[in-house]
């Protein structure tokens, strides 16, 4: 008799599971491939349908978008919750901004040089950052931010201060001429991104991919597999660092200026955002990042002209609470704890 | 590949003041199958924890076959073919199950790992569930899901912490025709509550008593010479039913339990508790680990949330939906398993926000706690564990309880301490409080209660 | 050697400042496990408030700007506490903060034009006096005064009172807490509200030094954030010695070599950090 209940409460819970979305990751379902296809096709035909200055917001949503993937890899794969990769945006684009100036205005080359800059940044303050866990990373990564937004705005030989640093246009292919026109920017920013995820979903997929994850579940358990978590997450936090150097170059070779509060702390507190905003995955993360920069700079200037940070606030607050909104409907079973009885 | 000797060398182990393991030497053969065993607060977790490299030890060394490993951390131990379980399964929660065993087969090709990992869950009867994720897997099946993914690796150490804890009757004989055809290659060592499954599995046995080390044979000397503890013959015990014939005063139980379903996310722990506490009663509730003493103790002091048509009534009042603090202010007082380890807080100030008065201190107490009045200004976590058990029971009795609720009070106490604090309950009980205490299954207290229920496998017997 | 001390000066009176704001900080996250981003926006707030009340410096504007900060900063707080205790995640609390601190930022920032401003001292406090033969603001020798007056009471309150005493209780074992009858809710609630209070009047206080700006409200997060991680979680006396060390760096330092600040900073962080034992999530829950 002992026997059946227990097993019956087995049955009843797979139908009130709360265990994390994360399911959709690994296994990616027909309607998760078709919005991929979808989003992948509208952003290709873009370009064709729309003004110059919703390109340019296009554009920069790719750049959100790759930075809320650096946020999503710490975020939601690790279990490192992040408010300082625009940090890494920063070092990337004032890499590459000085890439320009001294050596070469190939982009390609700029965009390694970046996300070698955010790596190897990230590398460094990672031997710190990724012993520690929880609360403790999310301050260390803003204090990272906010104190590297400083260093550039200080640092004005180097990057300009705060007004910011002119940088010239790029060239795709050795000896062609440089491009300006903003449809190619974004087809450029777009190959770069697309380059850039995929090869971050093989990672994610790969068995790195999975121990992180692992680790981030149930530490104890991956490191009884043999898998030393500290190394592991560190070289997240590197690979986290690169891709949002990456994003930083995309910026400079795309809108060919840098200022230090492009990886201020709001940025990075929405490259946070589009990480958890729509699903979390890595698809999702660049949804969001168009839906924020759709909000704040499609939509703002027509509802609350000049309270575009409000408006993003009141996003950030449904984030927060859809999650213990959408929660409970999802939970209620007939074995789910009751307070009280009926 | 052959099993690996474990070595420990005086191996002790401290939390601040309190000692945990003390001077401890151990040799495994290579291929042994060894089981640890000893009372709640022996030390057995720790011992396990220490030589799977969980936690390091205060002084002294552990080899596996001769090197020195007493500094590798976890993951390196593991990479030394180390594999080890929890007394709560550890699984990868947001993992399939074929995931979590391919993440331990960390030889092969991810491809090739998940193919060997799928043919192992359906060689241990887990085909069908292989693709669902982990956390959605029930209790039981966790438990073997863990054991494939610790023996995925072949590995030549395997180190169990309380396999059984949880398991109902079929899912433990299923464990132990597991464990009992793990291959000669592999050494086992392990701690378990399950007398049954010790017998059958281990071919020695160490006991340990208060961190130290009692003695070590072969299992059928060690294990007859023990003694027998009441929670092996459960079926003696007889049904506990709704206790009316007792209370011949009719004075109304101080508390009433009915229907008292509760457990965790993953895991029913309690089914279906009745019972009652008169006042001036006490009651022992004994069972072995993972029977369901502390959840019942959390259920009953509001910390945990009880699932429906349960229902507690505390003095009259139904308490089943209050909040903890409500349900103190109704009167009841609970001294915690844990508590405040911090170093938060001094003897003085928690006396002081228990509202307890130092000069007022009874007799009866000082007696019990005569170094009380020195250690005013010591930190609470400085003192030992039985001395901080002593504190908090003096501060649940200061609240003048109409039931005071004690989780296993009598861990780290030595004996007299234990027949002194037993007679200040009946002290208290005599003055019309009502006692429920929950002990292990040979505790001391029990020996002092009105009435001994039995927690097995979430269901309350009465067996005196 | 004089200027120095000038220099010196103005760090504390930025640390003991400093060290009100971040003891809020410390408090909700340490005892009420709220993590507060919204912080900053409250210590803006404060500065707000005395250049709407106070602007050209009168004692009346300056004390109803007082009153009426730590009024509002308490219910702020108090409110904030309720209502993220739904929230058991610190990532969802996080994000709610940020919310909450971006539009509150932004309605502020519209009252006060998005430009530096300036607030008189008090009438009578804006002079100077002479400190080692130079002259030094008034002002901001009261702000080190009664900063350090706030800085004592609240460690007396927190070290020595019952209140305080159930406050450290509360952060080390709620539920220890509940079995005494005391429910730790209104505890966590009752500090966040302090917290707030706290925060906004240090943002009165601070003013006439540092008035409302742009980017004011993420400095002071960032560097409460520093202090209550370097000092220590759970450590009213830590977050004080890191309060003083940030104070001396923001003043000293950036006289002196302006880039090395952020250098300083991060190097304070990681001392403390390094300081005390590593406590992550190491441990399997057991039953």
């Amino acid at each position: 008799m002992a026997h059946a209940t227990t097993r019956e409460h087995g049955a009843g819970h797979v139908s009130m599971d709360p265990i994390a979305q994360s399911s959709a990751v690994h296994r990616p379902r027909a309607a998760h491939r078709l919005v991929v296809a979808a989003a992948l096709l509208a952003a290709v035909v873009a370009p064709g349908v729309l003004d110059a200055y919703t390109i340019s917001l296009a554009t920069y949503a790719l750049v959100l978008g790759l930075l809320a993937s650096s946020a999503y890899v710490l975020t939601n794969v690790a279990g490192l919750p992040t408010l300082g990769q625009g940090a890494y945006l920063a070092i990337g684009g004032y890499t590459a901004a000085a890439i320009s100036h001294t050596i070469t205005t190939n982009g390609p080359a700029q965009l390694i040089a970046g996300a070698a800059a955010g790596a190897a940044a990230a590398a460094a303050i990672g031997v710190l950052a990724a012993r520690t866990r929880g609360t403790t990373f999310l301050i260390i990564t803003l204090a990272v931010g906010a104190l590297t937004q400083t260093l550039a705005s200080r640092a004005v030989p180097l990057t300009g201060g705060d007004a910011g640093l002119a940088v010239d246009p790029i060239t795709v292919l050795p000896g062609a001429s440089l491009v300006t026109v903003k449809g190619y920017l974004y087809l450029y920013a777009l190959v770069c991104t697309v380059i850039i995820g995929g090869a971050l979903t093989l990672m994610l997929r790969s068995r790195f991919g999975l121990a992180v994850r692992g680790i981030a579940a149930n530490e104890p358990r991956a490191r009884a597999d043999g898998y030393p978590a500290d190394t592991y997450l560190w070289v997240t936090y590197t690979v986290a660092g690169a891709v949002a150097g990456a994003a930083g170059a995309i910026l400079v070779a795309t809108r060919h200026t840098i200022a230090p509060v492009d990886g201020g702390f709001v940025v990075s507190g929405l490259a946070l955002l589009a990480a958890l905003l729509v699903t979390r995955t890595l698809v999702g993360a660049l949804l969001g990042a168009t839906v924020i920069v759709a909000v704040r700079d499609l939509i703002a200037p027509n509802v609350l002209a000049g309270h575009a940070s409000a408006l993003l606030g009141g996003l950030f607050l449904a984030a927060a609470f859809a999650r213990i909104l959408i929660r409970p409907l999802i939970h209620r079973s007939e074995h789910a704890p009751a307070r009280r009885s009926p | 590949m052959i099993g690996i000797t474990v070595d420990i060398e005086d191996m002790s182990h401290r939390y601040g003041d309190t000692t945990v393991l003390e001077q401890l030497n151990l040799h495994v053969p290579a291929g042994a199958r060894h089981a640890v065993i000893g009372a709640n607060g022996a030390g057995k977790t720790t011992l396990l924890g220490l030589i799977a490299g969980t936690s390091r030890p205060s002084t002294g060394s552990v080899h596996f076959g001769g090197r020195d490993v007493t500094h590798l951390p976890l993951h390196r131990r593991a990479q030394l073919r180390m594999s080890r379980t929890w007394q709560r399964p550890a699984v990868i929660e947001p993992l399939t199950a074929i995931d979590n065993v391919a993440l331990a087969l960390r030889g092969l090709r991810l491809a090739s790992a998940r193919r060997t990992a799928a043919a192992l869950l359906a060689q241990a009867g887990l085909a069908e569930n292989a693709h669902i994720l982990a956390g959605r897997l029930p209790y039981g099946q966790r438990r073997v899901l863990e054991l494939v993914t610790a023996l995925a690796s072949r590995p030549r150490l395997l180190v169990l912490d309380e396999p059984s804890a949880g398991l109902d009757d079929l899912e433990a004989a299923d464990l132990l025709q597991r464990l009992i055809g793990v291959s000669d290659d592999t050494t086992i060592l392990l701690t378990d509550h399950s007398r049954a499954l010790v017998a059958a599995v281990a071919d020695t046995v160490t006991v340990l008593e208060r961190g130290q080390h009692l003695r070590t044979g072969p299992t059928s000397v060690v294990l007859r010479d023990a003694n027998p503890s009441p929670a092996t013959a459960p079926a003696a015990a007889a049904p506990v039913g709704k206790q009316t014939e007792r209370n011949p005063s009719r004075a109304r139980p101080v508390l009433e339990v009915s229907n008292l379903n509760s457990g965790y996310r993953d895991h029913h722990v309690l089914h279906d508790l009745d019972f009652t506490v008169d006042p001036g009663e006490i009651v022992a509730v004994v069972g072995l680990d993972g029977a369901g003493r502390t959840t019942l103790v959390d259920a009953l002091a509001g910390t945990l949330p009880i699932w429906r048509l349960s229902r507690i009534i505390l003095a009259g009042v139904d308490v089943t939906g209050l909040l903890p603090a409500r349900r103190a202010r109704i009167g009841l007082g609970t001294v915690p398993q844990r508590q405040l380890l911090t170093p938060a807080l001094t003897v003085a100030e928690q006396l002081r926000i228990a509202d307890v008065e130092v000069n007022g201190l009874s007799s009866e107490l000082l007696a019990l706690a005569p170094w009380l009045p020195r250690r005013l200004s010591q930190a609470v976590n400085t003192l030992s564990g039985g001395e901080r058990q002593i504190l908090a029971v003096t501060c649940a009795l200061a609240r003048q309880p109409k039931l005071l609720l004690l989780d296993e009070v009598t861990e780290g106490l030595a004996t007299p301490v234990v027949s002194q604090l037993s007679g200040l309950l009946r002290l208290h009980a005599a003055r019309g409080v009502g006692v429920l205490v929950t002990d292990g299954p040979s505790g001391h207290l029990a020996a002092a209660a009105d009435r001994v229920l039995q927690l097995f496998n979430g269901h309350l017997q009465r067996i005196r | 050697m004089a200027g120095q001390v000038i220099i010196a000066l103005d760090g504390l009176a930025f640390g003991l400042l400093l060290y009100c704001v971040a003891a809020g900080l410390s408090l909700s996250l340490g005892v009420a496990g709220v993590f507060q981003l919204g912080h900053g926006a409250f210590y803006l707030a404060g500065t707000c408030l005395a250049w709407w009340l106070a602007e050209e410096g009168s004692w009346r504007g300056f004390s109803a700007a007082l009153v009426v900060g730590a009024a509002a900063g308490a219910v702020a707080g108090g409110g904030l506490g309720d209502v993220l205790r739904h929230l058991r995640e610190h990532l969802d609390q996080a994000l709610a903060t940020i919310g909450f601190g971006l539009i509150l930022v932004d309605i502020l920032t519209a009252s006060y034009g998005a430009q530096p401003r300036a607030v008189e001292p008090p009438p009578g406090l804006g002079g100077s006096i002479g400190v080692l033969g130079r002259s030094y603001p008034t002002y901001r020798l009261i702000v080190i005064a009664v900063a350090a007056v706030l800085a004592t009471v609240l460690y007396l309150v927190i070290e020595r009172s019952r209140p305080g005493i159930l406050v450290r209780a509360v952060a080390a074992d709620p539920d220890y807490v509940a079995a005494l009858g005391v429910q730790p809710r209104r505890v966590q609630v009752v500090v966040m509200a302090a917290g707030g209070a706290l925060t906004v009047s240090a943002g009165v206080l601070g003013a006439p030094i540092l008035g409302p700006s742009p980017g004011l409200d993420s400095t002071m997060l960032t560097l409460s954030l520093i202090v209550v991680v370097a000092g220590g979680l759970d450590s009213i006396r830590g977050a004080l010695f890191a309060a003083l060390a940030v104070g001396q760096i923001q003043t000293t330092a950036a006289v002196a070599w302006p880039s090395a600040a952020p250098f300083l900073l991060f190097a304070v962080l990681i001392a403390g950090l390094t300081w005390r034992t590593r406590r992550h999530a190491n441990t399997v829950r057991v039953t």
